[in-house]
């Protein structure tokens, strides 16, 4: 018996889940962005697991060739041109797609989850847990993320790892004021009041009840982050938080060590990493412009 | 009266803020272990061992942590900001703040001005006017500018607009620093290191100085950097005036507003624009601290001596003091603007005034 | 046309664009309201009531639908020909598009402007989202008057300037004593009239005594007298032209701040008529913070605040609880003996109608079906649809049976069906309800319908 309602109900959050899937693939534009990350996605999977069928080796460091530092403008053996020193753009974009989507995504689902849980509990139980959690979120709000990074970098190591996690710490604020709003307003709800009166505990009312509608912005507001995160970690590696000499395979990397040639005429050298980090948030921003519009109830038709 | 208390309670809840910020700032620098906070005042010329010992107890490195965090504020508070060694200025890091501070000041109002100025008119426009031929070039314009890169876009209007990379006719705009640095010679009101007076911002001394070709070389030297960074904060407004616009268009009082006959002039901008504004204000906070985030960037990328640089040299050269001092004084920014907002949100929305 | 025709509804036709095709929400809406009268027009949700109110206020919006034919006619004069025939509808593959050309649109909006507020003014159903809420009711109220009525807002406040003592003992004893010839005789100097009104107003408020009216009436002549050049710009104001000087930027605050004032005054006064108490209060406060009932007695002050000949009331009583309906029912029914108001009584509630109308209107699937005297619809009602309506109002007879119903829904409008539109639903249908549309014809004195039941076939005109 329970086991047949458990069914049921994980059938009925797949029919909605198959149904906004219908919807949002009805958008030609959001279907295109899905279909852009999705080639990123691969890239970066192949990357991981068996980078040699993209002709890669030695997967978290630039390949360099001190034989040639001057950057080389694109050609048939060079798609995208090389960059100072000898480092062929096509391989470092393909081996730097990794290692972007790889920490952004690392980012923002630690920060997702952190934020939501946090936002979840202090907006369902209220009162002064609620309010100590929306001063420590003003708190973080009053900081701008960069110099927080920086900061932060500055402190406790330049690496890649401690910028995730800074990050992270940085951007669940987000989640819980997203979840926080949600909560409040489903809090009012009768059904809540329902449950609570024919005695179902508070943590299963929490995370049966309230949890599963909270979930629609949430999703909206990762698929936005996803990008934007992406961004803000190639922004910190171009002023230069990674530390020079480490030859990291990121994008904005790429762009720091390219700058002072592009502006003698090398321009491909920062040309393609932008380009590359511009086009995966293109087309996550078209996802969540897309599950934005097909979550919402009014243009669910 | 209720607006009144109302300010007066905002005001008052910066208070717990304030201490959350310096209090994130100091755990921080003492995270990295007691050297990182002394290096600033070591002499290279004595033992280090002598002197770690003398600033350790300076400095209360042995007590407790708040024992510590007391100290720093109080040290704070009484204009002890700490001390920095850069290339660019060595000294106070209160001293440091006047000389890149004004700059920082001059490129983010710019950048806003041109924000406010473009942005929520034309997104007001765009959500008016949903679907017309504005409405698609503004929505294409303002995604591409949330997908973009700050950095990236910098560069490439650099290349287009600072080098001849895409045509020598384009080559109009300098690509770095504040002013021509020639114009400077034998200026009596400005320093050797290039400080203006009386304050600091180029722009205005050069007014007050009655400097026509220094202004316009100030002038010159902001087109860029502010434009760059306009363009990354204008495109979120773009998106949410317009949604909010069309949110608002659909409600039930634009109709009744209209039913009595006013001219669309006025029921645009007492009925629409004002209620539109309301959501978009709410994010306003946020729009500005990506723009103090995409300051850091531009000043770094353009060599434009201000807030950002410092903190991005400060990063590259292991200096402590400075990178405290910016996250004080950017904290600091954001704290006021966030505030500003808030009570411009309540002058404008009376629901906050009467309780939620 | 008879002379005391206010608005005539001629063969309106409404289409919207949807995604799933035209929506034909009006297909021949035929009515007719005259001076001082109220109609009630009736009909279920989705028969296309709201939509004619806001067609004859033009409010449609031109991304979703607009009028394709027919006439609207207020007082002889066609609110809707400049509009309808320059907008085009084409279907694309089950979905239609509207284009409509903006600046023939904008002027049509330019002109019913002239008309909306001042000849003809709406309320709607929902007063809880129906006011501005960043604006205080004072400025909501004040809005239309400032706009359109600065002349003779100043003609009020030179009135108690200018008017000497005699003349103003004449026009109170006049009012006190009510006598109506030498009210006429008065009356022909719109200045004196003006301070008629005001003394007239003050004299019908129940909520003072007779002692305190006096000493306010008395006092409306004794305000302080403004300098010169204000009453040179008012002077001016009343006779309709600007005067340079109250256009420059700062000074331009200082002279509106007068109209102001008398507009805000004349606003609290028409809201003192409406049995609203703490009127002060109420100007000054937002729209959250009054109740539902205020906020629609709030609404229908903004809508009479310019004194309209007609009143369009969209289900204005459907979101009250029954006290409060009452109330505002009452209300209107005052403000329609008081001013003679027309109304415009759209409702699905027929004990409403039944109360408050004179004539009414049945309406069903974007046609008036059946429209005349009240008493000869309720009491020999003719259409099939209207019969089975009033079959479904409870009786104490029908205590113990179940409750007739009409069986069957409302046709889609997407797709509706050919001739009668009731036809699926009629028990009476002939051959001939399915094919050709009926046309109204009149049965008995001011007694209306459109049924193949009233007419012969062959007698349809072309």
């Amino acid at each position: 018996m329970i086991k047949d309602r458990f069914l049921d109900s994980i059938k009925s959050r797949f029919s909605m889940i198959k149904f906004t899937l219908l919807v949002f693939t009805r958008n030609i534009s959001s279907t295109l962005g899905l279909a852009i990350v999705l080639i990123y996605v691969i890239i970066a999977l192949i990357d991981q697991f068996y980078p040699p069928l993209l002709g890669l080796t030695n997967i978290s460091k630039l390949s360099l060739n001190f034989t040639q530092t001057l950057p080389q403008p694109p050609s048939y053996a060079h798609p995208f041109g090389t960059t100072y020193p000898g480092i062929d753009l096509y391989h470092a974009i393909l081996k730097a797609i990794r290692v972007d989507i790889g920490f952004s995504g690392f980012v923002t689902v630690g920060a997702a989850f952190i934020g939501v849980m946090i936002g979840l509990v202090s907006a369902y139980y209220g009162k002064w847990l609620d309010t100590i959690v929306m001063r420590i979120t003003d708190i973080f709000f009053s900081i701008p993320y960069l110099v927080l990074a920086i900061a932060i970098g500055f402190f406790l190591g330049r690496s890649l790892v401690i910028l995730s996690l800074a990050l992270m710490i940085i951007w669940w604020p987000i989640y819980a004021r997203v979840v926080r709003g949600q909560v409040l307003s489903i809090k009012e709800y009768s059904y809540i009041e329902a449950a609570r009166a024919s005695g179902v505990r508070n943590i299963k009312i929490m995370f049966k009840h309230v949890l599963p509608n909270t979930l629609a912005p949430v999703f909206v507001q990762f698929s936005f982050d996803l990008a934007v995160v992406v961004l803000v970690i190639a922004t910190l590696d171009f002023i230069g938080f990674t530390p020079a000499n480490a030859y990291l395979p990121e994008l904005g990397y790429l762009s720091y060590i390219g700058y002072e040639y592009a502006v003698n005429g090398y321009w491909w050298t920062i040309l393609f990493p932008g380009l590359a980090i511009m086009i995966y948030a293109m087309g996550m921003n078209l996802v969540g412009d897309g599950l934005r519009d097909a979550l919402d109830p009014r243009l669910r038709r | 009266m209720r607006l009144y208390s109302y300010i007066i309670m905002r005001i008052l809840m910066i208070v717990p803020t304030l201490f959350g910020l310096t209090f994130i700032v100091f755990i921080l620098s003492r995270a990295g272990g007691p050297n990182v906070v002394i290096s600033a005042y070591i002499n290279p010329h004595i033992p280090y061992a002598l002197q770690k010992a003398q600033l350790m107890r300076e400095f209360h490195l042995n007590g407790p942590l708040w024992v510590q965090y007391l100290y720093y504020l109080s040290g704070l508070l009484h204009g002890d900001w700490g001390y920095t060694k850069t290339g660019v200025y060595s000294g106070p890091v209160t001293g440091a703040i006047a000389v890149f501070l004004p700059n920082t000041i001059q490129l983010s109002i710019a950048a806003f001005v041109i924000t406010a100025i473009v942005g929520i008119p034309l997104g007001t426009i765009s959500g008016y006017k949903k679907d017309s031929f504005t409405d698609q070039v503004t929505r294409i314009i303002a995604f591409i500018g949330i997908s973009l890169p700050i950095f990236w876009l910098a560069q490439m209007l650099s290349l287009a607009f600072a080098t001849n990379t895409v045509s020598p006719y384009l080559n109009v705009l300098p690509l770095d620093g504040t002013v021509n640095p020639f114009l400077l010679t034998n200026l009596n009101w400005v320093s050797s290191q290039g400080l203006s007076s009386p304050t600091h911002v180029m722009l205005i001394d050069s007014i007050i100085h009655g400097d026509l070709p220094v202004f316009f070389s100030a002038l010159s030297h902001l087109v860029l950097p502010a434009t760059t960074l306009a363009f990354t904060t204008i495109a979120p407004i773009l998106r949410y005036m317009r949604a909010s616009v069309a949110e608002v268009l659909n409600q039930d009082f634009v109709r009744i507003g209209r039913s009595k006959g006013l001219p669309e002039k006025l029921v645009i901008k007492r009925y629409i624009r004002r209620n539109a504004l309301l959501p978009v204000m709410t994010i306003m906070g946020l729009v500005f601290a990506g723009l103090l985030a995409g300051v850091v960037v531009i000043e770094a990328l353009f060599d434009y001596p201000g807030m950002g640089y410092w903190a991005v040299q400060s990063l590259i050269n292991y200096n402590t003091g400075g990178i405290m001092g910016v996250t004080l004084v950017f904290g600091l920014i954001l704290v006021f603007t966030n505030l500003v907002v808030d009570i411009i949100y309540a002058f404008l929305d009376p629901r906050i005034r009467t309780g939620e | 046309m008879e002379e005391d025709v206010l608005l005539e509804v001629k063969d309106l036709k409404v289409h919207f664009v949807t995604w799933k095709g035209i929506l034909y929400a009006l297909d021949g809406v035929n009515f007719r309201i005259r001076r001082g009268e109220t109609l009630g027009l009736v009909g279920e949700t989705g028969c296309g009531k709201s939509v004619t109110a806001l067609s004859i206020m033009g409010l449609i919006p031109p991304t979703e639908g607009t009028i394709v034919s027919g006439h609207i006619e207020y007082r002889g004069v066609d609110l809707v020909h400049h509009d309808g025939v320059e907008s085009q509808i084409t279907l694309k593959r089950k979905r239609a598009k509207l284009k409509v050309k903006q600046r023939i649109y904008k002027k049509n909006q330019t002109f019913l402007n002239s008309y909306r507020g001042s000849k003809i003014a709406m309320i709607s159903q929902e007063p809880m989202t129906s006011l501005n809420p960043v604006t205080n009711i004072a400025t909501q109220l004040t809005e239309s008057i400032m706009i359109r009525g600065k002349q003779e807002l100043s003609r009020r406040i030179l009135s108690r300037i200018l008017i000497d003592k005699k003349t103003f003992s004449e026009i109170k004893k006049s009012i006190i004593n009510n006598d109506k010839h030498t009210q006429e005789i008065l009356g022909s100097d719109p200045l004196k009239r003006s301070l008629m009104n005001q003394i007239a107003s003050i004299f019908a408020r129940s909520d003072v005594t007779d002692d305190y009216k006096d000493t306010m009436i008395d006092r409306l002549v004794n305000s302080p007298v403004p300098n010169k050049l204000v009453i040179n710009f008012l002077r001016n104001q009343a006779l309709g032209k600007d005067v340079f000087y109250a256009k420059l930027p700062f000074l331009r605050k200082y002279f509106l701040k007068f109209l102001l004032k008398e507009a805000e005054n004349k606003s609290m006064e028409l809201l003192r008529s409406m049995n609203i108490s703490d009127v002060e209060r109420v100007v000054k406060a937002f729209p959250h913070e009054l109740s539902g009932g205020m906020k629609q007695r709030v609404l229908i002050a903004m809508a009479l605040v310019e004194n309209p000949q007609l009143l369009i009331a969209d289900e204005p009583t459907t979101a009250l609880d029954v006290t409060t309906q009452v109330q505002i029912l009452d209300l209107l029914k005052d403000l329609k003996n008081r001013l003679g108001l027309s109304i415009l009584f759209i409702t699905h509630d027929l004990g409403v109608i039944a109360d408050i109308a004179d004539r009414i209107a049945i309406m069903y699937a974007g046609e008036v079906v059946e429209v005349g005297d009240k008493m000869r619809i309720f009491y020999n009602p003719l259409h099939p649809y209207t019969v089975g309506l009033l079959k479904t109002i409870p009786t104490e007879s029908s205590i113990k049976r179940k409750l007739p119903t009409i069986p069957g829904s409302i046709p889609n409008m997407l797709d509706p069906p050919v001739g009668c539109k009731f036809n699926p639903r009629c028990d009476y249908a002939k051959d001939a309800c399915k094919d050709k549309k009926p046309k109204m014809i009149e049965v008995e004195k001011d007694h209306y319908v459109a049924c193949w039941l009233y007419t012969e076939e062959d007698h349809a005109e072309p």
